[in-house]
């Protein structure tokens, strides 16, 4: 990379060529302050705050948009610098409302830590200020037009991080106001609140968070979201034991004294930056479904079903229940007679304690987990390594989307996908049913008939097979060559595979990626598409036995330990009668489920908010969640509740009532967790699991080719294509478990009151 | 919204310039032209003519000061209010239409002939006090002047 | 419509007319009148005699000057067009005017709408451009009809579309409409409405020779600027150099507006006293009065005393000496009896209506400076006040992203420096003190900020 020599305020500085200024400045500990500023996102030069003086340049230039070239000599403080800054600061009080007593923003507001140290001391504006309401945007977001600075950041994160596209501006010169995309100007969009973010004042704020909590109030905690297996760092703040928003700004320097030395770097200064794999993305619900844990809803008690009611009890009572009961069920109808179904949202130690417990002291081999999707095939034939969000973002040029709507359903690989195209213009290539929104960065769409996704991957792996594909798909045999040409050729390969990919098509997927990165050499990774923040966390801690039918409930199967699973819900009213059926059903809630009315002993657990733990995303890579939030209720860790009834079942499970023991415990059994320990997790952040993979060599491709084929067949070759782009807010928008226990979500979505619940607390 | 013939000189227009979206200005101004002002339903049929979103379209259309998003009188009376035609008594050329319709600047006459508004250089210093009325341009305007034109309007 | 623009003999004084030379001619937008007056001879001659390169070398040797108001060297901007580029190149004449005091484009569009075309054709040939636009201010709407119409005539001719004149050189043009956005006559601001957007200013460099509409690159000349080549062409650079000054050559058109006898359009050789220009050309002050000041460029274009007046001849480098620009060519005259704080507010409230919003020192600058103003020539202003929108003027000049914002602080600093008292004398002491005396900033020390 060539560097070039530039000398700023008499340092002599070496810069990779072209850099912008700022970022060379900055890197230089000369940081220079700025608004519309913003890594990644492009130049604006509107807000003027970063004017220095160039030599050889007859006016101050934007330090924002100047890119360093040899024997560049600038000055970033001088009296007259100083003065226009103070004069940009003094332009934007100019019509900025005095909102500081009632603006959420006071306090971690940028235009006041520039009014304090660029600003003069008295505002010199003696004019009546042109004041404008605030009203809603949408549900979620209001927008207070007066105190908007113009900086465009909003506008450009709604762009470039979403591809909603849903801000603009409407009107010109100081009649300019941030407007939404629908004709009175609301927003039609995901509310994902990265606008309300990334906004340096308090011109967009978030419905739940108005007026709840002054910054310095607030407690964060950094931990990882519980929603989708992308796996975003947020951080929870919390005040008066109560979650009062989360966010992910990077406050890397936020601690740091109230100097201007200091303070502007924390969003510019490369190395400063939070090493989170989502930078500061973060989607609705990750942003505003986080709420559930302070549900009045929440069980806070053990029930014990006495004469048909669900009644409170005591822990000790709850535990002797399960406990004698388990064991008289065992000593009964055998081990194989109890089922352990724990759910891919718990943390890796709630499952792996979860999957001991089963194995050696109810010694049952009937120990798997709420699967959505079974994407065990995947990983039995795992050829290459996981991809991370970093690496999606920074490495990867040729990307193959194959199946799913990342926007609704991975919103976080979403965003990666955008920023790999907007940054290092990584070619994108969707092959899909249904035309995906907010995907607009794609290079090209192949549009498929549904449920043929199979053919696709036939096709890519079989050239002889083009024309079969093709009359499964619907794409031409030539669009087919030209895909496996584009995927044969190109390095720095991700293959993104998602639910519509089943059976032996998941192997198939997994062998291609060995199969690619063996020609040539190349970097080719996957990125399986999976569904809950700890789904693959479940799968390696061993939780993957079939699940039962439901028939089998009542006939062979006699109690089902369930841990944090819906299957009512999950699965259907199959399973509502498979519990009426069931002589003992334990089931760890956090709230009063369907299937936990139907449960002979309900134990409060923990939720994500109140726990120290690990969870695996869909990378491999383990983060940890961490504490939050003090008990309001007298729930425990689900890890905990477990370890108790063994200990009353007579058995040590080894727990040692600390969950780093736990996963002391899981590094030393489990195959890729070596060597990763809670003290490397706090430092590092995430760390991706050495996954074992199998060579291409020990791969018996001409079998899952058959098996690929006879699934080709089974193609229902009747279906057409969808024309109807996936609808906004299909998987966002929609009431889940924890979402519909959020009240801002409830009401913005419409999702009626909640059903009444049948048994008594 | 538009009559057959004004979308087949939309189309035309379009296929004119290398990119879609540069067509916008001239098509708005058809479509101006016929409903004498721009509604929602007519942005939403330009941007889809366009390959662009209401937003863009919407947002765009706010920019210009020549497309009004609410119905304006039959007649848009435009004065300058500029330096060249204020020294040569502009305002009072002003005042005077003020008086005569009975409106201020910003209204329109109750029976929707007139618009009145105060606009910005039109590019006739030379021969100020100005104005426009739509498109056509008056010159060297004194009260009577005034009086004649639009009295001679049909 | 009148139009003046005196022949030389009239007024007794050599005068050469070289863009105004057919406006007497009845049908002069006509391409017969045209044609045989000598046009598109030099298109003719360029396409048959001369390559591209020797076609920029003649309007290098001009000297012509962008009459647009930045007054760039036109030959030296189509020579940064890279000849090595893929991209399509355009061309684009810039019929924005909305200059206030400026309507000389409208006039030459009027009267001779074939020798702006004639000259999109040459710049055209001269960068390898196949496709020109004339970007033209949607209130002049029936200019754009007379444009297209003589564009369809100079097909009908063989000047426009496919094979011009058998040379293999084709190009077309479009007559696009602005819609009431004066930023929009700014090079980049243009370039983005052409593209069908907000005319927000692009950031520059990159420069519309290399990265312009499109992203490819793309001459973008005033009309008037493209009106001037084909006299060039046809003889010389070194004869249109003369005809002005060594820097400023050639001749312009000079849009003569305000308190004179004879307003109007003239075409005067560049260099020409503007003394002379008022008192002899234009008839002088009316009704007898006394000259107070003259805006010599456009309202962009700092205010010049009685004083400076005298000293100054209408040339770049006259007005730039006197801290002041040539501009557009719109010389706004004014009489003893002007109250130049209404002017300047006048100008203010011009400025804060037309800025586009994109940055801060402009778009929150020109709303206070206004508001300042409004309370200032209402009576509530103090003395201070005055210091105050000087300061801010001096605040917004040089920080903005496009010169819209030099052109607001420039119509209020001058003005203030040289005509206080206009300003002072609408500060009257208040009958009820309302406000706390506040002392200025620089009487307290700095407690804050580090």
């Amino acid at each position: 990379m060539e560097t070039v020599k530039v000398i700023i305020n008499g340092k002599e500085i070496e810069a990779p060529k072209g850099k912008l200024l700022l970022e060379v400045c900055f890197e230089a500990g000369f940081p220079i302050p700025n608004f519309c500023y913003y890594k990644d996102l492009p130049p604006q030069a509107a807000c003027r705050m970063c004017l220095v003086r160039i030599e050889k340049m007859g006016r101050l230039q934007t330090a924002c948009t100047v890119r360093v070239s040899e024997g560049m000599v600038v000055t970033t403080e001088s009296e007259e610098i100083r003065r226009a800054r103070v004069a940009m600061v003094d332009f934007i009080l100019s019509n900025h409302p005095l909102d500081c007593p009632v603006c959420d923003k006071g306090g971690e507001c940028e235009l006041q830590w520039m009014a304090m140290n660029y600003g003069d001391l008295l505002a010199r504006f003696d004019e009546r200020k042109d004041a404008t309401d605030e009203y809603p945007l949408s549900p979620f977001i209001w927008l207070d037009p007066q105190r908007c600075i113009l900086c465009y950041r909003c506008i450009r994160v709604c762009d470039e991080w979403v591809g909603n596209h849903a801000l603009g501006v409407r009107g010109r010169g100081a009649q300019s106001v941030i407007v939404g995309n629908r004709p009175d100007g609301t927003l039609e969009c995901e509310n994902c609140g990265n606008c309300v973010e990334v906004c340096p004042v308090g011109a967009l704020t978030s419905t739940n968070f108005r007026f709840r909590a002054r910054p310095w109030d607030i407690r964060d905690t950094v931990t990882t979201c519980t929603y989708c297996s992308d796996g975003c760092q947020l951080r929870l703040s919390v005040r008066g034991g109560k979650v009062v928003r989360a966010w992910a700004k990077d406050l890397t320097k936020m601690e740091a004294e109230f100097t201007n030395k200091v303070l502007f770097s924390f969003r510019t200064a490369p190395e400063a930056r939070h090493n989170w794999i989502n930078e500061e993305f973060l989607c609705l619900k990750g942003r505003y479904g986080n709420e559930f844990v302070n549900s009045p809803d929440r069980l806070t008690v053990p029930l014990l079903r006495r004469n048909g009611r669900l009644e409170p009890v005591t822990w000790e009572e709850a535990l002797r229940q399960v406990a004698h009961r388990l064991l008289e069920i065992k000593r009964a109808y055998g081990a194989e007679s109890i089922a352990c179904i724990g759910s891919p949202r718990l943390t890796n130690e709630d499952l792996y304690v979860l999957a001991k417990f089963g194995r050696q002291v109810l010694e049952t081999p009937l120990v798997t987990h709420a699967m959505d999707f079974d994407w065990r095939p995947f990983f039995r034939r795992l050829t290459v390594p996981l991809l991370t969000q970093p690496e999606l973002r920074e490495r990867m040029r040729t990307i193959l989307l194959l199946g799913g709507n990342p926007p609704e359903q991975n919103p976080l690989t979403a965003y990666s996908l955008r920023a790999a195209v907007h940054r290092h213009g990584a070619r994108l290539f969707i092959v899909g049913a249904r035309p995906l929104g907010r995907m607009s960065v794609a290079t090209r769409f192949f549009h498929i008939r549904p449920g043929s996704e199979a053919a696709v991957l036939l096709a890519l792996l079989e050239e002889r097979e083009l024309d079969r594909a093709a009359r499964a798909t619907l794409l031409t045999p030539e669009e087919l060559r030209e895909l496996r040409r584009i995927v044969w050729e190109a390095d720095h390969v991700a293959l993104l595979v998602s639910r519509e990919v089943t059976g032996a098509a998941l192997e198939a997927a997994a062998m291609l990626g060995g199969m690619l990165a063996a020609e040539g050499h190349r970097t080719v990774r996957v990125l399986p598409l999976l569904r809950f923040n700890n789904s693959l966390g479940a799968l390696d801690m061993g939780l993957v036995a079939d699940l039962p039918a439901p028939e089998r409930v009542g006939p062979q199967i006699k109690a089902l330990y369930l841990m944090g699973c819906d299957l009512v819900r999950f699965y259907g009213d199959a399973w509502r009668d498979a519990l009426a059926r069931a002589e003992l059903v334990v089931a760890h809630e956090l709230f009063l489920t369907r299937t936990a009315e139907l449960a002979h002993i309900v134990l409060p657990a923990m939720s994500f908010a109140e726990l120290d733990g690990t969870f695996t995303n869909n990378a491999g890579q383990v983060q940890r969640i961490r504490r939050a939030l003090s008990a309001a209720g007298e729930w425990r860790p689900d890890w905990m509740i477990i370890d108790q009834i063994a200990a009353k079942m007579g058995a040590d499970l080894g727990c040692r009532y600390s969950v780093a023991n736990i996963f002391r415990e899981i590094a030393e059994t489990i195959p890729g967790y070596q060597g990763i320990t809670y003290a490397r997790l706090n430092e590092e952040g995430a760390i991706q699991t050495e996954r074992p993979l199998v060579p291409l060599t020990a791969l018996d491709r001409e079998k899952i080719l058959d098996r690929l084929r006879a699934q080709v067949e089974a193609i229902d070759l009747t279906a057409e294509r969808l024309t109807e782009p996936a609808p906004l807010g299909e998987g966002l928008f929609e009431p889940g478990t924890l979402t519909e226990h959020v009240p801002l979500l409830r009401e913005a979505f419409g999702w009626g009151a909640r059903e009444p619940v049948s048994a008594s607390r | 919204m538009i009559s057959a013939e004004a979308e087949k000189k939309i189309q035309e227009i379009i296929a004119r310039y290398p990119v879609k979206r540069s067509a916008l200005l001239p098509v708005l101004f058809v479509v101006q032209e016929e409903l004498g002002y721009l509604p929602d339903e007519a942005l939403h049929d330009v941007a889809r003519w366009l390959d662009l979103t209401f937003l863009d379209v919407a947002t765009t259309v706010s920019f210009y000061t020549m497309f009004h998003r609410r119905p304006i009188g039959r007649y848009h009376i435009q004065i300058c209010r500029n330096v060249s035609c204020y020294l040569c008594g502009g305002d009072l050329i002003r005042e005077h239409v003020e008086r005569r319709l009975g409106i201020r600047c910003g209204e329109t006459t109750p029976d929707g002939r007139f618009t009145l508004s105060e606009v910005e250089c039109i590019g006739a210093c030379s021969w100020a006090p100005a104005m426009q009325i739509n498109f056509t341009f008056y010159h060297h305007l004194t009260p009577e002047r005034v009086d004649e034109i639009l009295a001679s309007l049909p | 419509m009148r139009f003046s623009h005196r022949s030389r003999e009239e007024a007794g004084m050599e005068k050469v007319r070289v863009l105004s030379a057919r406006f007497d001619l009845p049908d002069s937008h006509t391409i017969e009148v045209y044609r045989r007056t000598g046009g598109y001879e030099a298109l003719r001659k360029a396409l048959t005699e001369m390559t591209p390169e020797q076609v920029i070398e003649e309007v290098k040797r001009s000297a012509l000057r962008g009459r647009g108001g930045a007054g760039f060297s036109a030959g030296m901007k189509w020579s940064f067009v890279p000849k090595d580029s893929a991209k399509p190149k355009y061309v684009i004449a810039n019929a924005d005017e909305s200059e206030p005091g400026t309507c000389k484009d409208r006039v030459l569009m009027e009267k001779d709408p074939h020798a702006v075309i004639e000259g999109i054709l040459l710049a055209a040939y001269a960068v390898d451009a196949h496709l020109a636009f004339i970007y033209i201010r949607g209130e002049y709407w029936y200019l754009k009809e007379r444009l297209e119409r003589a564009i369809e005539e100079a097909r009908e001719h063989g000047f426009v579309g496919a094979n011009i004149l058998g040379s293999g050189f084709s190009c077309e043009i479009i007559v696009h409409p602005g819609a009431g956005a004066y930023i929009c006559g700014e090079e980049t601001a243009l370039m983005e409405s052409l593209e069908g957007k907000r005319g927000y200013p692009r950031i520059k460099p990159p420069f519309p020779a290399v990265v312009g509409l499109y992203g490819c690159p793309t001459v973008i000349n005033n009309v008037e600027t493209l009106a001037s080549v084909p006299p060039i062409i046809l003889n010389g650079g070194d004869w249109f150099r003369r005809l002005g000054t060594e820097k400023s050559g050639g001749t312009r058109l000079f849009a003569v507006s305000g308190h004179v006898v004879r307003p109007g359009v003239y075409e005067l050789p560049m260099g020409y006293p503007m003394k002379r220009m008022i008192e002899e050309d234009c008839g002088g002050i009316r009704g007898g009065k006394r000259l107070k000041a003259v805006i010599p460029g456009g309202s962009s274009a700092p205010i010049l005393t009685a004083e400076e007046v005298e000293q100054c001849t209408l040339d770049f480098e006259s007005l730039a000496a006197l801290k002041s620009m040539l501009g557009s060519g719109a010389i706004i005259v004014m009489d003893e009896d002007t109250d130049i704080a209404q002017v300047v507010y006048r100008i203010t409230k011009f400025y804060e209506h037309e800025s586009c919003g994109w940055c801060v020192p402009c778009r929150e600058g020109t709303r206070w400076m206004r508001k300042l103003l409004e309370r200032l020539l209402r009576g509530e202003g103090r003395s201070r006040d005055i210091d105050l929108l000087y300061e801010l003027a001096r605040n917004i000049f040089g920080t903005t992203h496009c010169p819209l914002g030099d052109a607001a602080a420039w119509a209020v600093y001058p003005a203030i420096e040289k005509f206080r008292a206009d300003f002072e004398k609408y500060v009257r002491a208040p009958a009820v003190s309302v406000s706390v005396e506040r002392p200025l900033v620089s009487e307290i020390g700095r407690s804050w900020a580090v």
